[in-house]
């Protein structure tokens, strides 16, 4: 190498300091310093808590002021389950009660309610974390506790509800309200203040006693003119919702915002357990097929985020398939329960094989369009397949009689009107089921109405019973996708359709209904237009 | 018969034949071969202005199609207006329709309903009227229903809309019959004009 010529040199400050060789030594001692700095900067809002039930302490995980939902879960003595694909965590207190907690949620399905808190339940890590509302309003009275959170020390103290209150506080001013939703009844007492309370079925209806606080009764004894609920009586700090008959029954629930407490009424549906060997329930008559839109390599469309279609419509029909039994008596069937692809054809038969009284398929849409938001309901256009059999009506009539006409082998075309015409004969019950699901949805989902609309679907074409398309949402919108993905919005939309799948049978024409399973309930939360029972 | 007459025969017969053949011969403004139907829906495009003189005319003839875009914000779809090439023959028809909508539109407020990913292999007019479009679909693709919806209409309805003596669309993907693009709306069957989703 030439030097000198050409090259930049560098001022020599000293040449009687010898420079040590390079050793790797100090770099990697530095890079050591801040990889722990950085793990110590990563871990700062990482803490932890402890939470002492029955004589044990338990410790939880702490992120950002929020707690480890499953650490907490696990220490009241419920079952966690985890979905390692939407990282939704299903808390199990027995068998037939669940609370759904995922990424994102707000709104937590607690058995079937929904429990708003302050802020999104979120994930660090793979851990689900929530704010300390989601544990009093939602976890612990799921767990049938109660949990006072100390900040000093750091520490949930965890008390079976209905047990020793922190203190007592000023009492509670109640009023009351009866209303009946065929055929329910429901009594909510209204608080000045949420208070906890028991709930107890005694021989002449439902008792509540209030545990941590007295209570300012609006009077002592009112009768109501209701076919299920006789009377309102008050007495100490309990009050007994009077049945008119003893073959009624009750559950309490409280729901917040305002506070209240809600005694729902209802009529034994089962024969008592008493009775000795009880026949099984029987099969209902009644099956509805659920489609979870794409699966496998179809993924659907994908949002923003990467959400994918195939994943939000396989939780929703999973959520739809135990929702509708709730409302309608039925056996639901989904044309797909894991991650695979089926063709659109193989859907529809499925329903048609098992003779299905609802073909209910589950979409998320997306647009080009970046303001395209909103949930529609499609039942099929026919508008193609008109056309189709004008053609082919003018060419039999044109043709000479060769072949034999009408005969599918004399002209594929007749498929496509013979295939169509399974969903035409229902085409007005599909229109009228699109209507009631899209009315729900936009009274649940608190989405834009985008209404019902027409199209030439394959997956509806061949269907031989009501058949929809809804689209729950926009995957391609961003707010939309974050939607999708809380598992709260899920349930809420499961639980929106099943209501209108209620409807829909509960309206139809005693001739045109299925044989059996038409039992419809509504909801448990109030629904609004109800008519009040007048007290006498 | 005389020798004379025979040959006054065979004169006027010449004469016939020379007179068919020149009678017959190919002009720049009819062409030899059988008369096609026309394909052009359209009417030709006013030329734009009058030429200078001494300038040569334009040599391209123009046509006006009405191409079908999706709106922004509610995806339905709207029509535009634009001049092209007059096509030779169907199967460039329908190339410059398809490039057309993947070049997008020109007024503001309304988008392209084509992903670049989707391509025409090829366009053909059959003798009943019927188009078949043969188009390429990259496997990465997916869409949701609206946009499916979107692209499928526009396609359809753009072709009704300009190709003269057609009622129907039949759409192939990659060459073959499919259920539908991404799993919604149908291909196995042609289809009319797609009324539903027209902007009102």
């Amino acid at each position: 190498m030439l030097s000198g010529a050409g090259r930049l040199n560098f001022p020599v400050i000293s040449n009687s300091v010898s420079t040590p060789p390079f050793r790797p030594v100090v770099p990697c001692l530095a890079g050591l310093l801040v990889l722990v700095l950085a793990m110590h900067g990563s871990a700062s809002g990482q803490q932890t808590a402890s939470l002492v039930w029955r004589g044990e302490t338990f410790p939880i995980a702490v992120s950002r002021g929020d707690f480890s939902v499953g650490d907490v879960a696990r220490a009241v003595g419920l079952t966690v389950s985890r979905d390692t694909t939407t990282g939704v965590l299903t808390i199990a207190a027995k068998p037939g009660r669940q609370l759904l907690a995922g990424p994102g949620t707000v709104q937590v399905p607690v058995d079937q309610k929904i429990v708003e808190i302050s802020k999104p339940v979120r994930s660090d890590a793979g851990v689900l974390y929530a704010p300390a509302d989601f544990f009093e309003k939602a976890l612990f009275r799921f767990a049938g506790v109660t949990g006072a959170w100390d900040a000093g020390e750091r520490l949930w103290t965890i008390t079976p509800a209905g047990g020793p209150a922190a203190e007592p506080g000023a009492p509670v001013t109640l009023d009351v309200a009866v209303v009946h939703v065929d055929p329910t009844t429901q009594v909510v007492l209204r608080e000045s203040t949420a208070a906890r309370f028991v709930p107890r079925l005694v021989e002449s209806g439902l008792q509540i006693r209030w545990t941590d606080r007295k209570i300012v009764p609006p009077f002592a004894e009112r009768r109501f003119d209701d076919p299920l609920v006789a009377a309102v009586r008050f007495e100490g700090d309990a009050v007994t919702v009077v049945f008119r008959d003893p073959t009624l029954t009750a559950h309490a629930y409280p729901l917040t915002d305002p506070d209240r407490i809600v005694v729902e009424v209802a009529r034994l549906v089962q024969s008592p357990p008493i009775e000795p060997a009880a026949p099984p329930p029987p099969v209902p008559a009644l099956t509805i097929v659920v489609d979870p839109g794409h699966g496998g390599t179809e993924t659907g469309a994908i949002g923003p985020a990467g959400l994918q279609e195939k994943d939000v419509t396989l939780q929703i029909a999973r959520r739809l398939a135990a929702a509708i039994p709730r409302v309608v008596s039925s056996r639901v069937v989904l044309t797909r329960d894991s991650d695979s692809a089926i063709s659109l054809d193989d859907r529809t038969s499925l329903a048609n094989h098992e003779k299905a009284g609802l073909f209910l398929s589950l979409h998320a849409n997306s647009s080009r369009a970046v303001g395209a938001h909103g949930s529609e309901t499609y039942y099929l256009s026919l508008e193609t397949s008109d056309q189709v059999s004008q053609d082919v009506a003018r060419r039999e009539n044109l043709a000479p009689a060769a072949a034999a006409p009408g005969s599918p082998e004399a002209n594929p075309d007749l498929d496509f009107i013979l295939w169509d015409l399974a969903q035409s004969a229902h085409i007005n019950e599909s229109s009228r089921l699109a209507e009631a699901i899209q009315t729900q949805l936009n009274v649940v989902s608190r989405t834009e109405n985008r209404g019902i609309k027409q199209a030439p679907f394959r997956v509806l074409a061949g269907a031989t019973m009501p058949a929809v398309l809804v689209e729950v949402g926009f995957i391609s919108h961003p707010d939309e996708e974050k939607q999708l993905r809380s598992a709260a919005f899920q349930e809420s939309v499961a639980v929106a359709i099943a209501k209108a799948v209620g409807e829909f049978f509960g309206r139809r024409q005693p001739a045109a209904a299925p044989a059996a399973g038409l039992a419809v309930t509504p909801s448990p939360a109030p629904s609004p237009g109800v008519t009040p029972s007048p007290a006498r | 018969m005389s020798r004379r007459a025979a040959a006054a025969i065979l004169l006027i017969m010449a004469a016939a034949v020379g007179a068919l053949l020149l009678l017959n011969r190919p002009s720049s403004s009819r062409p030899v071969f059988r008369r096609r139907l026309p394909f052009l829906r359209v009417t030709p495009a006013v030329a734009p202005g009058t030429p200078r003189p001494g300038a040569p005319a334009s040599p391209v003839e123009t046509v006006r199609v009405t191409l079908f875009f999706s709106d922004a914000t509610e995806g339905k779809l709207h029509p535009e207006e634009r001049d092209i090439a007059k096509p030779a023959e169907p199967g460039a028809f329908l190339r410059a329709l398809f490039e057309e909508l993947a070049r997008g539109p020109t007024r503001p407020g309304l988008i392209g309903v084509l992903p670049p990913r989707i391509q025409l292999r090829n366009g053909f007019l059959m003798p009943s009227g019927e188009v078949v479009l043969d188009i390429a679909v990259d496997s990465s693709l997916s869409f949701g229903s609206a946009e499916e919806l979107s692209i499928v209409s526009s396609l359809v309805d753009t072709t009704l809309q300009n190709v003269a003596n057609t009622q129907r669309v039949r759409i192939l993907v990659n060459g073959e019959p499919a259920e539908s693009l991404g799993g919604h709306v149908d291909l196995t069957r042609p289809m009319g004009f797609l009324r539903d989703e027209l902007a009102p």
